[in-house]
């Protein structure tokens, strides 16, 4: 009943397994009776909400046995309290209904970079919208579930509820759900304690015809006053007075005593049993799931099988979760008390060596996730640390990296120092789920215990080699980055061709697509488009190495877009998509939406642009803007609000930016690659207001540096604003003699979007270098460009208004574009603005004169008005609403 | 029904206790956040204080107002 995977997230299927109801139980046609009439209204959402013991699961069992609708069931545990599983166990509920169900929304659950669960609810709605018949979901436990993001999906999930579905959701104290709205709305059905204590008659059928005992009305009417018909009471004390001879002294003591209830009558049922099965009661308590071998192993008797089938007849508190008597659990409140007394009898290293027992029983049966549950708790990392080095050997360096993440969190350092090699997969785990600072941390603590090893140790001879290439991959990045090109790609290369040696395909990809970077920053758009071919080729020979393909992908994307080959850069992205949403690689699926906005604007598609610009930003994970996917995203978003004449906006964004992350000569907090593009974007605002002067300011700094980089994209950049700026001054023959140094350098790599984007002045300009002799083949083919697109691009924006109806609003096109039903205030408009700036809280903590928490108090009413989880996201949507508009800087 | 007044450390915006029924949420210049509501049973005052703790609020008292008829809540 359990299938299992080495990394895989596993899924205990027992989890989804409808609790039979018992053949002898008390049937509770009046509850059952209420539930089914909830259905018939159409009720959104079912909710039992009462305290442990009060018959909430086997009410639900019972009312699924006999219920017309398929019921798909879900036992949630604390573990559930993470978002990626929470969700993926809904989809497997759901699935118990319809097999394929959710189905494809799976890979970005569980890929390398989880996606956020809002992105996946609503085609996950969708499909059950088109269910042909109705189905009932309950999630039983609910109260387990802790943390905001869930309960804060679940309650979208409960908004846009499709009539196909039915929630119900079982709990122990009412979850932070809009229960008060659905209740006004009369669209809830709700059982709570009161409603679900046994009647006086409902007791008195439990206690003769469940557990057998033939009492007297005057017995039945005093216990169930003590109980308050609490079920699991009176099934403790009818369980007592089983083996009690005289039934009615101990109702006396019981109902007369005023010791707590549970302490009282767990003593009692346990003191009724043999030694053997007070034993195993008390050391198997330990479990969350039994099965016989399991028990075995943790008692080292034999006889488990027999004392489970003994138990389960006894009517005690043990609970079937599959149908062919394999698992089983002990009901919730059971066992808590029974680890209660467990800790009262036996001493902590016996309790410890339980644990150690369960951890080895469930790593021999390849159970892995399990293990380490009962190794952590038995405090044994060594083994841990083993597990994980294990199961990472067989399938790091492919996506399945945040379990291992999982495991080693809370490891202590001792431990993992003695384990190289987890310890390089773990900071390798963390370089590629973007924890950059902390991996680096992490990879030069390897190092220094890889140094501790003696010399001539084999390890460390094989694992200092496959750190050095993680480093100088690492570090190949990040000076692709920033500008130091020579140095990016002779570290890149190197990198390269030592894992291709030992054969670290995934590792021989990754420094590939860091060469394409640096190649591309050269301006070496044919040498680069070659790297990300060759990424792609080495990533295709494994399909496990997807994220690598999708991320080759976009790169040559930007190329064939710069080539103006829309139809293969349109082809790329689509495959790119593909792979993400294939692989769940969220981070380059926000990449790939950000690339295709690109397209689609140079195709001329705005509305298509602002679309796939908000969809990058609901993938987009990071916060802030130093991250380079969010950075090309802003940068986008940037040239499209041009596009639509708004300079002034994107001088704010770019001042904010600025501001937010301060640069200069001795500064080296932003990438010099991010510095040219705000540049860039800044200059192509100014030109937009008709202020060259300023445009050439703000290019100034820019192209020595450029120059001595050897970063050729950035110096054709540059010039060709220049020219333009120079251009609109007058000055006509400097504006030529840098549009020819530009065109110099671009005409051999076929450069060409470079200049179609900047629209009606750089045709006249390139209609001047024609007429006077500079570069004129290559100006002709770009005027004819231009001639076959038959329109102009942006620069010109009076005279695209008419067609560009969204032109002159600060409101991108959305076709549903909702107002907030809950309007911001507006010092939370004050903050939005500063956000969307790009300043830190801590800077809007200054501006504004305001305590930082304070300002952590708006941004979390912002997100949660706006409903957001990110920055960028609330930028997005923001500027969606109109909520952001122009206002000159402060 | 039974009326609780719990006390928290911090400032708590309405805003976030919106998912709860019955409550008023009152700000103090200690800084300090009262809530007072009427609460049907335990599992609905214990939803309240699950909510709080997964907010990180600290506690700083729980008090119950009125003494219910029945006894039970």
């Amino acid at each position: 009943m359990i299938e299992s995977g080495a990394m895989n997230t596993s899924l205990l299927t027992t989890k989804l397994y409808i609790p039979p109801p018992r053949a002898s139980l008390v049937g509770r046609p009046r509850l059952v009776e209420r539930l089914d009439k909830g259905l018939r209204l159409s009720h959104r959402l079912t909710l039992i909400s009462a305290s442990a013991g009060s018959g909430k699961t086997t009410l639900l069992s019972e009312w699924a046995a006999s219920c017309e609708r398929q019921f798909c069931w879900l036992s949630l545990d604390e573990d559930d309290s993470e978002p990626t599983r929470f969700w993926t166990y809904i989809i497997a509920a759901l699935q118990t209904a319809h097999s394929q169900m959710g189905q494809s929304l799976l890979p970005m659950l569980q890929g390398p970079q989880p996606a956020p669960a809002r992105t996946l609810l609503i085609p996950l709605i969708n499909e059950i919208a088109a269910l042909p018949e109705h189905i009932v979901l309950a999630l039983d436990d609910y109260h387990l579930v802790t943390g905001k993001s869930i309960h804060d999906d679940v309650a979208f999930l409960i908004d846009h509820l499709p009539p196909q579905l039915h929630l119900v959701i079982a709990t122990r104290a009412d979850p932070p759900l809009p229960i008060a709205r659905l209740r006004t709305r009369g669209q809830l059905t709700e059982l709570r304690a009161d409603d679900l204590r046994f009647t006086a008659d409902e007791a008195a059928a439990f206690l003769s015809d469940v557990m057998g005992l033939d009492l007297p009305p005057e017995d039945i009417a005093a216990l169930d006053a003590r109980t308050e018909g609490w079920i699991s009471g009176l099934h403790l004390a009818a369980l007592s007075m089983q083996g009690h001879q005289d039934a009615h002294a101990f109702i006396e003591d019981f109902t007369g005593g005023h010791r707590y209830i549970l302490d009282y009558l767990v003593e009692e049922v346990l003191s009724r049993q043999p030694d053997p099965a007070q034993c195993f009661l008390l050391q198997t308590s330990i479990l969350g799931r039994l099965c016989a071998p399991l028990c075995d192993a943790l008692t080292g008797e034999h006889n488990s099988a027999e004392m489970l089938e003994r138990l389960r007849q006894a009517n005690l508190f043990i609970i079937p979760l599959d149908d062919e008597q394999r698992w089983y659990r002990y009901h919730h409140l059971f066992g808590d008390l029974l680890r209660k007394r467990l800790g009262q009898t036996l001493s902590q290293e016996q309790i410890v060596g339980l644990h150690q027992r369960a951890g080895r029983w469930y790593e021999e049966n390849g159970l892995f996730e399990q293990a380490v549950k009962h190794l952590r708790a038995a405090g044994d990392f060594e083994r841990i640390a083993g597990i994980a080095e294990h199961a990472a050997g067989e399938s790091l360096l492919d996506a399945r990296l945040t379990t291992l993440l999982r495991w080693v969190d809370g490891l202590p350092e001792d431990v993992l120092y003695a384990h190289p090699r987890l310890q390089i997969y773990h900071a390798w785990a963390l370089y590629m789920n973007g924890h950059l600072a902390v991996a680096q941390q992490a990879l030069g603590a390897c190092r220094r215990a890889l140094e501790a090893l003696p010399e001539n140790d084999a390890l460390r001879h094989a694992w200092s080699r496959l750190l050095d290439i993680i480093e100088m991959v690492a570090q190949g990045f990040m000076s692709a980055m920033d500008n130091k090109l020579e140095e990016a790609i002779r570290v890149c290369s190197r990198a390269r061709d030592m894992a291709l040696e030992d054969g670290h395909i995934f590792l021989a990809a990754q420094a590939t697509e860091g060469l394409a970077l640096a190649q591309y920053h050269q301006g070496r758009l044919r040498a680069s488009a070659q790297s990300c071919r060759q990424v792609i080729e080495l990533a295709e020979q494994s399909t496990a190495q997807a994220p690598l393909a999708a991320a080759g992908c976009v790169e040559l994307a930007g190329i064939y877009t710069e080539w103006n080959d829309l139809e293969t850069a349109a082809e790329l992205l689509d495959k790119a998509v593909e792979l993400c949403r294939q692989w769940g690689i969220v981070q380059t699926l926000s990449e790939a939406y950000t690339a295709q906005s690109r397209l689609r604007q140079a195709r001329r598609d705005i509305e298509g642009a602002w679309e796939a610009l908000r969809k990058a930003g609901e993938f987009s994970l990071m916060e802030g803007g130093r991250s380079m996917v969010n950075f090309r995203l802003a940068a986008q978003q940037s040239r499209l609000n041009l596009q639509a004449g708004q300079p002034g906006e994107v001088i704010d964004w770019v001042t904010g930016m600025k501001a937010a992350f301060p640069f200069g000569e001795d500064s080296v907090s932003l990438p010099a690659a991010f510095i040219a593009t705000l540049q860039t974007i800044l200059a192509r605002a100014y030109l937009a207001q008709g202020k060259a002067k300023e445009a050439l300011a703000a290019l100034e700094p820019l192209l020595l540096p450029a120059e001595d980089a050897g970063a050729s994209l950035h110096v054709i950049e540059i010039c060709t604003l220049k020219a333009l700026a120079l251009h609109a001054l007058g000055d006509t023959p400097s504006a030529l003699a840098l549009l020819e140094r530009s065109m110099a350098l671009a005409e051999p790599e076929g450069y060409a979007r470079m200049y179609l984007n900047e629209g009606e002045p750089m045709t006249v300009l390139l209609r001047e270098a024609a007429s006077k002799g500079v570069a004129p083949d290559y100006a002709n083919r770009l005027l004819g460009v231009y001639e076959g697109m038959g329109v102009r691009e942006y620069g010109s924006t009076e005279e695209m208004a008419p067609t560009h109806p969204h032109s002159h609003t600060p409101t991108p096109p959305h076709p549903t574009t909702p107002s907030l039903a809950d309007p911001l205030t507006p010092r939370e408009r004050d903050v939005l603005h500063l956000i969307s700036l790009g300043l830190s809280n801590q800077q809007i903590a200054e501006e504004l004169v305001i305590a930082l928490n304070t300002v952590k108090r708006h941004t979390g009413s912002i997100y949660s008005k706006l409903d957001v989880k990110s920055r960028t996201q609330a930028i997005i949507r923001a500027r969606e609403l109109g909520l952001i508009s122009y206002r000159p800087s402060r | 029904m039974t009326l609780y007044e719990i006390r928290v450390q911090e400032h708590l915006s309405a805003q976030r206790l919106r998912a709860f029924a019955g409550i008023t949420v009152g700000h103090d210049s200690s800084g300090e956040t009262t809530i007072i509501g009427s609460f049907p049973d335990q599992s609905a005052l214990f939803g309240l204080l699950n909510w709080l703790h997964d907010l990180g609020a600290v506690l700083v008292s729980l008090r119950r107002l009125e003494t219910p008829k029945n006894g039970k809540a």
